[in-house]
């Protein structure tokens, strides 16, 4: 009796072990297995998805493998990503790509808020963004604008200040033109004056007919457009749902 | 033919005007005040002497053949000859300054039922343009600081009020939106809806401007009058300004009263029309029952003034003081401030921005 429940003890204390060894990342936010990354590379990536996963609150993560091993991109990675502890704060939020060498594809996998924050036009985007480089074999390049375009999905678009001068200049010629014109508009009194409202008799007015008579009604619906929402979702064979898409280069 | 009446000073025979302060005639030599009703029976009076006055105007007709608008009178108090336009009430003489009034010209089917008194004297126009030109920072600071007056007249302008009940029935269509949806669309419902409104409303005054040579547009920008404070009327009220008869008869003018009637109208019976997303007029019938048309002379301030060749007129009611006149515009002014305005409010729009983009 006594060491069944020292056995429970164990399962459960051993359980909660795992839940906290997997809540932590063991690896870095960098795992070039592959080796496309040259030392120095690999390091500058390395401090610059630090500094955007404490910008996010949401860790972002790159992997390369040499092979899949005969399973799917998507799954790799969203296994990788659940095994080894990715993801910060009590939601494990962040993201990972994968790349596989030898198949020539691709993984994004989302979780927690970084998959309720990309859509599927912020992944159309980051897709977009990479795809060009990776092709041509330039992954650091390909690594860097994944980055930015994960932190512009996620963030929202940095401050351009180009375009807010624009906007800027816009806002504030259409202020000042009204400005002017209501300005403009005092020098002008004479007006003819269509209406005769000052010479009404007070409660002159006896509504003899007022009714409202119902015709018809008609119904026009249409479909909600879906694609806000945080794009397919698939699970992990540690049965997590995750997010993100796949493809090849 | 028209006559010519002066009124004297019963003391000191020097001519009287209507005094605004006082609501009173006043001889402006002797001080004397008179009550407008009081010198009704001495205005009869004057009637008959000025029918002898006729017999010696009669020569001077042949003389201004040539133009049919043109009228000539003889002063009484001078003998000056006073030229003047065929529609001209009142008017003063040019050469001794005296009032006059020619009764001919407000006797009869021209007489008008009301006047309303003038309230505001020529100090009060003066005044009234220099708060018409204040605030306005797009007016040339010339026009400002040279504006002399060229002239400044009280006119007793002849309106035609008229009093109608309107007999409205409007029909139209309206509709009403409802917007809900479920997981996979967005339903848009819309009921089609058929109204009538049908009934009266009353108008009272409604005036149009009987002279065609004042604007209209000005004349009715200086609207309301406070009818309430109308008199019946004494060609007394007239002495010391200018009055026109009206050239444009009751009928004429009609048409413009019915357009104003009917605007309102329309508006009085949509404004009984709520919840509707959206309601159009579709057959619209209003007629005008029981219309009554009088004949009023009411009280405006004239001033005139040029500035580079052209000419700017203002127009005040001599009841209330409301002020109107289209001023020019500062061209530079205009483009300093649009620019100036531009420059600022671009920065704070983009401070604002920029802010925002911080949250």
């Amino acid at each position: 009796m006594k060491r069944i429940g020292c056995i429970i003890l164990t399962v459960i204390l051993a359980g909660f072990l795992l839940l906290t060894v997997s809540a932590n990342r063991t690896l870095p936010l960098v795992v070039d297995e592959a080796n496309l990354l040259t030392d120095r590379e690999e390091q500058l990536l390395g401090s610059y998805l630090e500094q955007l996963t404490e910008e996010m609150s949401c860790e972002i993560a790159v992997l390369t493998v040499t092979s899949l091993g005969g399973k799917s991109a998507q799954a790799y990675a969203d296994d990788f990503y659940d095994e080894n502890g990715y993801g910060s704060g009590v939601g494990d939020d962040g993201l990972l790509l994968l790349v596989a060498l030898t198949e020539r594809s691709w993984a994004i996998t989302t979780y927690g808020s970084a998959r309720r924050a990309l859509g599927d036009r912020d992944l159309d985007r980051i897709e977009d963004a990479m795809l060009g480089d990776l092709s041509e074999n330039h992954f650091y390049e390909a690594f860097l604008a994944f980055a930015d375009a994960a932190r512009e999905g996620i963030l929202g678009p940095a401050f351009d200040w180009k375009q807010t001068l624009v906007i800027a200049v816009i806002v504030g010629f259409v202020l000042a033109l009204i400005t002017v014109t209501a300005m403009k508009g005092k020098l002008k009194t004479v007006r003819r004056r269509n209406e005769a409202g000052d010479y009404v008799i007070p409660n002159s007015m006896d509504l003899r007919i007022a009714n409202d008579r119902f015709l018809y009604r008609n119904v026009r619906r249409v479909r909600i457009d879906s694609s806000s929402s945080g794009g397919g979702t698939h699970r992990s064979s540690s049965g997590r749902s995750h997010g993100g898409r796949s493809g090849r280069f | 033919m028209s006559e010519l009446m002066q009124y004297k000073c019963p003391c000191c025979g020097g001519s009287i005007e209507f005094d605004v302060g006082t609501q009173k005639l006043k001889c402006p030599y002797c001080d004397t005040e008179f009550d407008v009703e009081a010198l009704k029976h001495h205005d009869e009076a004057l009637k008959e002497d000025t029918a002898d006055a006729m017999s010696w105007e009669g020569p001077r007709g042949d003389s201004w053949q040539e133009s049919e608008d043109i009228r000539v009178y003889t002063c009484q108090s001078c003998g000056g000859e006073i030229a003047c336009e065929a529609t001209t009430a009142a008017t003063s003489c040019p050469y001794c300054g005296n009032p006059v009034v020619m009764t001919g010209r407000l006797a009869g089917e021209l007489k008008p039922d009301l006047v309303v008194p003038f309230k505001l004297d020529k100090k009060a126009a003066k005044e009234g343009l220099k708060r018409h030109l204040k605030g306005k920072r797009l007016l040339p600071k010339i026009f400002k600081d040279e504006n002399h007056i060229d002239e400044i007249k009280g006119i007793y302008v002849p309106f035609w009020l008229f009093d109608a009940d309107a007999d409205a029935s409007i029909r139209y269509r309206a509709t009403r939106t409802r917007i809900w949806s479920d997981s996979r669309y967005r339903y848009t419902e819309t009921s089609h809806f058929a109204l009538h409104r049908a009934g009266h409303l009353g108008f009272m005054g409604v005036p149009v401007d009987g002279s065609s040579k004042m604007d209209n547009a000005l004349m009715e920008s200086i609207e309301p009058y406070d009818l309430s404070q109308a008199v019946d009327f004494q060609t007394a009220y007239l002495a010391g300004y200018l009055a026109d008869r009206y050239d444009v008869s009751s009928d004429d003018s009609i048409p413009r009263a019915n357009e104003r009637i009917k605007t309102t109208t329309e508006q009085y019976f949509a404004s009984t029309i709520s919840g509707y997303s959206s309601v159009v007029p579709e057959r619209s019938r209003i007629r005008c029952e029981g219309g009554k048309v009088r004949y009023a002379l009411l009280p405006v301030w004239l001033l005139s003034t040029s500035w580079q060749g052209k000419n700017y007129l203002f127009a005040m009611n001599g009841q209330t003081g409301k002020f109107v006149g289209d001023l020019p515009l500062d061209k530079k002014a205009y483009a300093i401030w649009l620019s100036v305005l531009t420059a600022g409010l671009t920065a704070a729009s983009f401070v604002v921005l920029w802010l925002l983009s911080m949250l």
